[in-house]
């Protein structure tokens, strides 16, 4: 969609490049953070991984992965949805060759993770996905469906992702017709559904880094789901990223404090690039 | 603080659990006001407000039955409109893999923007190599060279003009050989179903 590729365009000019010292050897190592809880929810639809979090070696050597999946309600089992897609990419990733083209991988991976739910939920069933490879302090990520990924860096909170919502389809047919009136989309009462999801029949787009975004010291990353992303607003996250141990707790204390009545399953992770 | 990390990929505080909270589902838990706890529930549940859900109008695919109607222009973004035929890899990078065909213009190319996406051959243009369309009037195909660079063969024959296809036509898409199968055709067609043996 011509839209996303602009807006991902701009995100890149506008977010500070990373100094030459990231480049040094050995740096940055990483402090991982993560949280999840049901909300007041009656199951626990979200999934999450790390891979090769805590071992020094391994993701040195091979890369980290992480990867949020918020499986969707309303449909047929959610939770199965979002384990399917995590265990798909748990493989896709132990099976990625470093030597290649990663970004080209980690899209392909995106496909087969939908495919393999599709195959279980015959397209009445699916997931959201955000996931992100470390390789070499460089950043490859994808999303599909309405999860959310930002980088803090420098003062800064970049949103990373677009979501695929018809909320966001509706921002495109308002610019495309002359105006922009956020709250007219917002409004639309089917602005929360989903229009690309991983098990979907004709999946189409997925949201991803073409080229990888280095990384460098002071970077954090926050993968999370829409019950943490549209619950605590940015500048409530920007606050909370302040580097300190304990950012996902302060999060997920920040969620009880909005108290919301129908809080949806919340999952974050958090990438602290040292 | 001793962080752990369980075989799904979770990290959790040792000094504070004794297995991964996470995937006994025993984290911590917050009561939000409002709480599913002893909500009556349907035998076909209604979605949670705020769920992540599917938009209102999906519908699987093999469940449209009923189409040949006038399909929503949202839903058309989605493509779920009826396949009409398929495209079978039987020689090259792709081998063994099928393309489905829609009931309109189709555009083929390598990247996933494409209506017919062969991802695995180098030699397909990235986008719009192709255009096969469905023309819904006649119950017609046609192979129409687009934007490849490469010369598109039917039949072992090159294609610079829009050609009819027909059924078990070898289209050559780069180092990709494919076998054209209709499913809509003199038996077969969305708007007026089997036709009648006479």
């Amino acid at each position: 969609m011509a839209w996303f590729k602009r807006k991902a365009k701009r995100n890149e000019e506008v977010i500070p490049e990373a100094s030459a010292n990231a480049e040094q050897p050995g740096r940055p190592a990483y402090r991982l953070e993560n949280i999840q809880g049901v909300g007041a929810r009656a199951r626990q639809e979200d999934s999450f991984t790390f891979m090769n979090a805590l071992d020094e070696q391994l993701y040195r050597d091979h890369g980290m992965m992480f990867a949020v999946c918020d499986g969707m309600g309303g449909m047929k089992d959610g939770k199965v949805a979002s384990e399917t897609a995590i265990n798909s990419f748990r493989r896709s990733f132990e099976a990625l060759d470093t030597d290649a083209d990663i970004a080209g991988q980690l899209r392909d991976s995106v496909f087969a993770a939908s495919a393999e739910i599709e195959d279980i939920l015959e397209g009445d069933g699916g997931s959201t996905v955000v996931i992100g490879v470390v390789f070499r302090e460089q950043l490859y990520y994808a999303s599909v469906g309405d999860s959310y990924f930002y980088l803090k860096r420098g003062g800064g909170l970049y949103r990373l992702n677009a979501e695929h919502n018809v909320c966001h389809l509706r921002y495109l047919e308002n610019i495309r017709d002359g105006g922009f009136d956020i709250q007219e989309c917002r409004n639309d009462p089917e602005a929360a559904a989903l229009t690309q999801f991983l098990g979907m029949t004709g999946l189409s787009q997925v949201d991803r880094s073409v080229r990888p975004l280095r990384l460098q010291p002071g970077d954090l990353l926050l993968a999370c789901s829409d019950g943490v992303g549209g619950v605590v607003d940015e500048r409530e996250l920007l606050e909370i990223l302040d580097g300190s141990e304990g950012m996902c707790r302060r999060i997920e204390q920040r969620i009880a404090e909005h108290a919301r009545p129908n809080q949806d399953n919340y999952t974050a992770l958090i990438i602290q690039c040292l | 603080m001793a962080i752990q990390e369980c075989a799904n990929g979770h990290l959790y505080d040792t000094d504070q659990h004794a297995s991964c909270p996470y995937c006994q589902g025993n984290a911590t838990r917050i009561n939000f006001e409002g709480s599913s706890v002893g909500r009556t529930v349907g035998i076909a549940p209604e979605a949670e407000v705020g769920a992540t859900m599917a938009p209102v109008g999906y519908t699987r695919q093999q469940d449209r039955s009923d189409t040949g109607k006038t399909v929503g222009a949202f839903q058309k973004k989605l493509s779920f409109e009826p396949v009409v035929g398929w495209l079978v890899c039987f020689d090259g990078p792709e081998k063994g893999k099928d393309y489905r065909i829609y009931g309109r213009n189709n555009t083929v190319g390598r990247s996933e923007k494409m209506d017919i996406c062969i991802k695995g051959d180098p030699t397909i243009s990235r986008e719009n190599h192709a255009r096969l369309a469905y023309d819904e009037k006649h119950n017609a195909f046609h192979l129409i060279p687009a934007e490849s660079t490469n010369t598109i063969y039917l039949n072992e024959e090159p294609v610079y003009v829009p050609t009819k296809l027909n059924e078990y036509d070898v289209i050559e898409f780069g180092d990709c050989k494919l076998v054209f199968v209709p499913f809509c055709n003199e038996r077969f067609t969305w708007q007026t179903g089997f036709k009648q043996e006479q």
